[in-house]
């Protein structure tokens, strides 16, 4: 992009970039809302996975590692899901607005799936006796992290708002091709990396399958928590950036 | 170690991933709201 385009652009976004406003009180109000259901449903969750639900017979206490890797790697794909939506809306519609969700929502995603490749190890080393393998799931399950790794440095390294957000709803796009690659990466290919058996196979024990979905719903409220105090400073480098272009 | 050592490994590694997050998203926030409020007077 030559310097006239860029020079363009910059004298476009001071009106179509405008920050939808502060968040007003429902935002606020829905975010206490989130924050309080994490408090509630973790020490539920925290209860329900150490102590409630029935040990495996073969993995022993590993396999309670399940109870937040399973929800963490879901709630991922979700906030890749949003960033995925975000992106075409942006592209759509140009409003900064679907920018700041979409990179708000990449960061969690990140966290969320940092976790998956900090607790999938541990849980590896015991019942596979190796915290990492080569596997086809682990693999593109890396890959996917890198994606949206590389996703918060390339905004890191633009500058210019409308370019920062055009490149990255780009790569929001195209990376979210790799989430059904992960997911059907154990059906596809030969995987050490049990399958998506609830879904398949629906043999999970009923205490084991309600302390899954008390983690995805924990999981859940945390993500829209951490999501809505992430746009809350998008929005504030939004008015930071403003200022300084009216400066 | 044993299979509970890494379980319990896991489930505060993952606590502490979650919460340095969600301090640094506080701080960040509580910053941005300040050099505001200083920009603003």
């Amino acid at each position: 992009m030559n310097d006239v385009k860029t020079d363009a652009a910059r004298q476009q976004p001071v009106g179509e970039l405008r920050p939808d406003a502060v968040a007003g009180p429902l935002a606020g109000s829905r975010r206490r809302l989130w924050g309080i259901a994490t408090l509630v449903t973790l020490p539920i969750l925290l209860g329900m996975a150490l102590f409630w639900a029935p040990e495996d017979a073969n993995q022993g206490a590993a396999q309670r590692i399940f109870y937040i890797h399973v929800p963490s790697a879901w709630i991922g794909f979700l906030a890749f899901f949003v960033v995925f939506v975000g992106s075409i809306a942006f592209l759509a519609t140009g409003k900064r607005k679907w920018d700041d969700v979409a990179s708000s929502s990449a960061e969690v995603g990140v966290v969320f799936t940092t976790a998956v490749l900090v607790t999938g190890p541990l849980w590896g080393r015991p019942v596979w006796g190796v915290y990492w393998t080569w596997d086809p799931r682990l693999t593109s399950f890396l890959m996917l992290w890198l994606i949206y790794l590389s996703y918060i440095v390339l905004r890191g390294y633009v500058p210019e708002p409308i370019r920062r957000a055009r490149f990255s709803a780009v790569l929001g796009i195209v990376g979210f091709l790799d989430v059904p690659i992960v997911y059907l990466s154990a059906r596809w290919w030969r995987s050490e990396h049990p399958t998506n058996f609830v879904v398949d196979r629906g043999d999970l024990p009923p205490e084991m399958l309600a302390t899954l979905i008390v983690g995805l719903v924990t999981f859940t409220f945390l993500y829209l928590y951490l999501l809505s105090v992430r746009r809350s400073i998008a929005r504030l480098r939004a008015q930071r950036e403003l200022e300084e272009v009216a400066r | 170690m044993n299979s509970t050592g890494y379980a319990i490994v896991a489930y505060m590694g993952a606590t502490v991933l979650y919460g340095l997050y969600l301090l640094w998203l506080l701080a960040q926030e509580r910053k941005l709201g300040r050099s505001g409020r200083d920009a603003a007077r």
